[in-house]
Parts: C-alpha cells; sequence; structure tokens
C-alpha cells in the first residue's frame, strides 16, 4: 500500500528532515509513528500526502510512484489518502456539513449522495447534531472529529493523521485512537504520528521511531 | 474507487462541479455586496467615457451623412450685375460637363430665405436696400473635380466670391474622426483599467481565502477546480461592469436627446437618436466579460503559485 525507498528529504536552509527512510506498509495494516518533535513525522506524512515531493528515494502509493507523478495527477492521488491534521484546517467561514463535503464536492459527487454521506461521516464521529453549526462554534476536540468526518468522507484506502490528539485531553485522546483502530478493523490503512507513548503503547499495534531522520521498526509495544 | 466512471457519470460531475464554481462565485460578490459594488460601479464609469465618445460621433457622422449628398457651391456674382446676365451665365455654366444644375436665387429670394431662417417673417423692411447680391447655386455632378471646378469658376468677371457652402462639414468630418480615435484611445486604457481592477480585486481575494484555498488544495481539489470560481468572479466583474455603463449610456443619451434634436432641426434634418445597437452591446458584454477572465486568471494563477510552490 506504502512504500519508502530509501527516502531522503531535505529542505534548504534548515538541513535535513528525513535521512534514509525504508519502510513498507501493507493494505489494511495500522502502525503507529513516533518520535521526538522535529524527528521528521510530520515530512513522512506529507510525503504519503503528496504535499512535498521527496528529495531521494522513492515514495510507492497504490502502486505508484510518488515521487515520478506528474503535477496533473496528484489531485486525484490526494483523495485516495485521508489526512488529518493537528490544527485540523477547517474552513471558518463554512458550516460543520460543507466542511465535510467539500471532498466530495470537489470530485463532482451528487448532491444526494453527499448528504447521505456527510450524514454517514457526522453521525461516525458522533456529530450528527451540529451540522449547521460553523466551526468557531465547536469545542477543540470536536473540531478535530469535524476533521477526521472530512478524512473518512471520501472513503479513503489510506488514512495519516498527523498529532490527532495533539491539543486534546486524555479522555477524548483515548476515545479518538480507539476510532483510528476501529476504521483500520474496517480494512482501512492507518498510519498516525503521536509522541503520546503511553496511549499508543497500549492500544496493540506496530510503534515505528523516527529518530534524527532515520526510521526504527518492529518495536511492538503491548 | 472501485466503481468505473463512464463517459456519462463524467459529464455530470464535471456539471456539478461546474455549478459549484459558479455559484461559490456569485457567494463571493455577495458576501461583500459593498466592495463588489464599488468596483463594478468604477469599471463602468470608465468603460462609459469611451462609449460616450464613440456614440457622438456616431451622432455627429449621421447628420455629415445626411447632408454629403447635397454638396452644392454658391457663387455670389458682382453687385452692379443684370438679371439677364445673370440669366445667360447661369445656362451657361449648366452647360458644362461637371454642372449638373445651376440655380440663380435673386436678392429678394435671399433675403426672404434669410427672413425665414432666422424667423423674422413678414418684418417690415421698407426703405432699406437690399445688401444681398446675386446667387448661383451650383449643383457639381459626383465626379466632378471642385477644386478645378471652384477655380475655373473664380475666374469667370461676374463672379464676386465661390463658397463651398459646406466646408464646415469637411471641419466636421475630421472632428468626429478625431472623436472616434479619441474613442478607441480610451477605449484602450478601460480595457487596461478593466483588467487592472478586476485582476487587483481577485488577487485581493484570493489572499483573503488563501486558508481556503490551501484546504482545498490538501483535499484534492485540482488547480483548474480552485482557479474556476475566481475566473467566474472576473466575468462577472466585467460582464455586469459593461451592462452598467450601457445603462449609463442609454441615461446620457435620453438626457441629450433635446438639445441633439434641436442641433439636428438647426440643419433641418431628421435624424432620430441612434437605436440601441443589441450586436455592438452584447459583443462589448462578451468582450468585456473575457478580459474579465483573463485578468483573473492571470492574478489566481500568481496566487496559486504562492500558496502551492511545489505542485503548480
Amino acid at each position: 500500500m506504502i512504500t519508502f525507498d530509501h527516502v531522503a528529504k531535505d529542505y534548504p536552509g534548515t538541513g535535513t528532515a528525513l535521512r534514509d527512510v525504508s519502510f513498507s506498509l501493507s493494505a489494511g495494516e495500522m502502525v503507529f509513528l513516533t518520535g521526538a518533535s522535529g524527528a521528521g513525522k510530520s515530512t513522512l506524512l506529507k510525503l504519503i500526502a503528496t504535499l512535498e515531493r521527496p528529495s531521494r528515494g522513492q515514495v510507492i502509493l497504490n502502486g505508484r510512484n510518488i515521487s515520478k507523478i506528474s503535477i496533473r495527477q496528484i489531485p486525484y492521488l490526494r483523495r485516495q489518502v485521508g489526512v488529518i491534521f493537528q490544527d485540523h484546517h477547517l474552513l471558518k467561514e463554512q458550516k460543520v456539513f460543507d466542511n465535510v463535503a467539500l471532498p466530495l464536492v470537489i470530485s463532482g459527487t451528487p448532491y444526494r449522495e453527499i448528504k447521505k454521506r456527510v450524514r454517514a461521516a457526522l453521525d461516525k464521529v458522533g456529530l450528527l447534531d451540529k451540522e449547521k453549526l460553523y466551526p468557531s462554534m465547536l469545542s477543540g476536540g470536536e473540531q478535530q472529529r469535524v476533521g477526521i468526518a472530512r478524512a473518512i468522507v471520501n472513503k479513503p484506502s489510506v488514512l495519516i493523521a498527523d498529532e490527532p490528539t495533539g491539543n486534546l485531553d486524555p479522555e477524548l485522546s483515548a476515545y479518538l485512537m480507539g476510532f483510528f483502530v476501529q476504521l483500520n478493523s474496517l480494512g482501512v490503512t492507518v498510519l498516525v504520528a503521536s509522541h503520546d507513548i503511553d496511549l499508543i503503547g497500549g492500544l496493540g499495534k506496530p510503534v515505528w521511531r523516527l529518530k534524527e531522520g532515520v526510521m526504527s521498526i518492529g518495536q511492538h509495544h503491548g | 474507487m472501485g466503481r468505473r466512471l463512464t463517459a456519462k457519470d463524467g459529464i455530470r460531475a464535471w456539471a456539478r462541479r461546474h455549478g459549484y464554481s459558479f455559484f461559490s462565485s456569485i457567494g463571493s460578490i455577495v458576501r461583500r455586496p459593498i466592495g463588489s459594488l464599488l468596483t463594478v460601479t468604477m469599471l463602468a464609469l470608465t468603460l462609459t467615457l469611451p462609449l460616450v465618445a464613440y456614440q457622438m460621433a456616431e451622432e455627429l457622422g449621421g447628420i455629415t451623412e445626411s447632408i454629403d449628398r447635397e454638396r452644392t457651391l454658391s457663387l455670389f456674382l458682382v453687385s452692379d450685375i443684370q438679371e439677364a446676365d445673370v440669366n445667360r451665365l447661369s445656362s451657361s455654366l449648366g452647360a458644362a460637363a461637371d454642372v449638373l444644375a445651376v440655380d440663380p436665387i435673386s436678392p429678394e429670394e435671399g433675403l426672404s430665405e434669410l427672413l425665414g431662417f432666422l424667423g423674422m417673417e413678414g418684418i417690415n423692411l421698407d426703405g432699406l436696400t437690399n445688401p444681398l447680391p446675386w446667387v448661383l447655386e451650383v449643383l457639381p455632378s459626383p465626379e466632378a473635380d471642385l477644386e478645378a471646378l471652384i477655380l475655373r469658376l473664380g475666374d469667370q468677371v461676374e463672379v464676386a466670391e465661390v463658397q463651398m457652402d459646406l466646408a464646415w462639414i469637411e471641419r466636421l468630418d475630421q472632428l468626429i474622426r478625431l472623436g472616434y480615435r479619441l474613442a478607441w484611445i480610451l477605449a484602450g486604457f478601460m480595457v487596461v483599467a478593466l483588467f487592472v481592477v478586476v485582476a487587483n480585486s481577485v488577487r485581493f481575494e484570493a489572499q483573503q481565502r488563501h486558508q481556503e484555498i490551501e484546504v482545498m488544495a490538501l483535499v484534492g481539489a485540482t488547480p483548474a477546480f480552485i482557479r474556476r470560481p475566481f475566473l467566474y468572479t472576473g466575468l462577472w466583474f466585467g460582464v455586469l461592469s459593461s451592462v452598467l455603463s450601457l445603462g449609463l449610456l442609454a441615461v446620457i443619451e435620453a438626457i441629450l436627446a433635446g438639445p441633439l434634436s434641436m442641433l439636428y432641426q438647426t440643419y433641418q434634418i431628421g435624424v432620430t437618436l441612434a437605436a440601441p445597437q443589441w450586436q455592438a452591446s452584447i459583443t462589448l458584454i462578451i468582450a468585456m466579460g473575457v478580459v474579465g477572465i483573463l485578468a483573473s486568471a492571470l492574478a489566481v494563477n500568481q496566487q496559486l503559485k504562492e500558496i502551492w510552490p511545489a505542485y503548480v
């Protein structure tokens, strides 16, 4: 599903974010990615979401080499990956419903189906009664769940999340992580970056560690 | 994702995306009603200037066209000439190949015509001497070499002065040509103004919606999809401002209609105001719409490059 082959990423000025990373994540797998801040977690996720291109090496997603893909194909590739950010990236001027509907609007889905799928996604994250509110009227945890609903509304085959529980209290964090595990049990490939070792260690999924741009794989907590 | 899309599905999806862009562009204009109104009004005023200049040139052109055909020469004869000599001269001139007709006007006829023109008919002029000379109105044939004819007529001993009655028309023609040229120059300015103003306001809007554009790109919107609402906004600016300026032009014409018809009456022609030129109006609206689209395309591309350096 996702393969990194000796991937490196340099940023001009700030130096090397990823030194030499190789791994393979099969379809339906779920992995946690941890490491100190600045270890390269966000960069790795951005490479999968085609928000960045690798400086060296190859990133392969669903059998396609992202490093070599043409610019025109990138939007279509992004639709196959649900992305959840710590600062959820919601549109302040649009209601919860329209925020979640955005990926479907972009792909030209009929309105009736948009309605059905947005409601289903909001129902999954427990926010069905908030669809007419604006993001600013919601709590931080609720906003994050709207971001998750938007990431899953398109039924992507891959879900990546960058510190999704970064700003949330432990109880809510545990609920969200449990939700990702549940999605994974439905067949979605999930990669979650988090520094909350205590939380992710107890979920029975592999934890990969990034340190100074190098990955160490195989640690299995719990 | 597994479902195979048919061409029909593709066209429907395309239409739905266009519908979204269409309404989203209207939404962005309606959301900032005052800003949009100011922009459109300013553009409309800029656009009205060349339109008025052009329309005035057209109106004046109408006058000269209706008079052109009756271009005549007036021969003012020497003051002591006798009627018999006038008639002889008249028939000898009328026989020339480059002259179609000669019409003698006696001083008395001339005077009453003049009084009629001044609205002083019936005034008592008894005891005054008529200062007007005999006049021969010469209508040259269309092929006549006017300059040679004028020289030849001026050489006659009985002729005191040759006047091309409608020399003023030549001058008016020059003025009209000037008017057209001015209209085109103003039109050029106007196109540049439209381009600059639309590009600037679209750039401003794209900057304001920076975050929205980023998020759309993030969830897989194509650059074309992101660009489209802005292109529609540019189209609206071009179309609305040209429609408004055509409205303004109609108002200006209505205001000028009275004085213009008075002016026409003094030339004894019944030119009515130019009818609305649908074809020209529609061409203008389409052209301004296209300029609006081009301007916003330039602005939004610039913005997309800033937001998305790696991928646009």
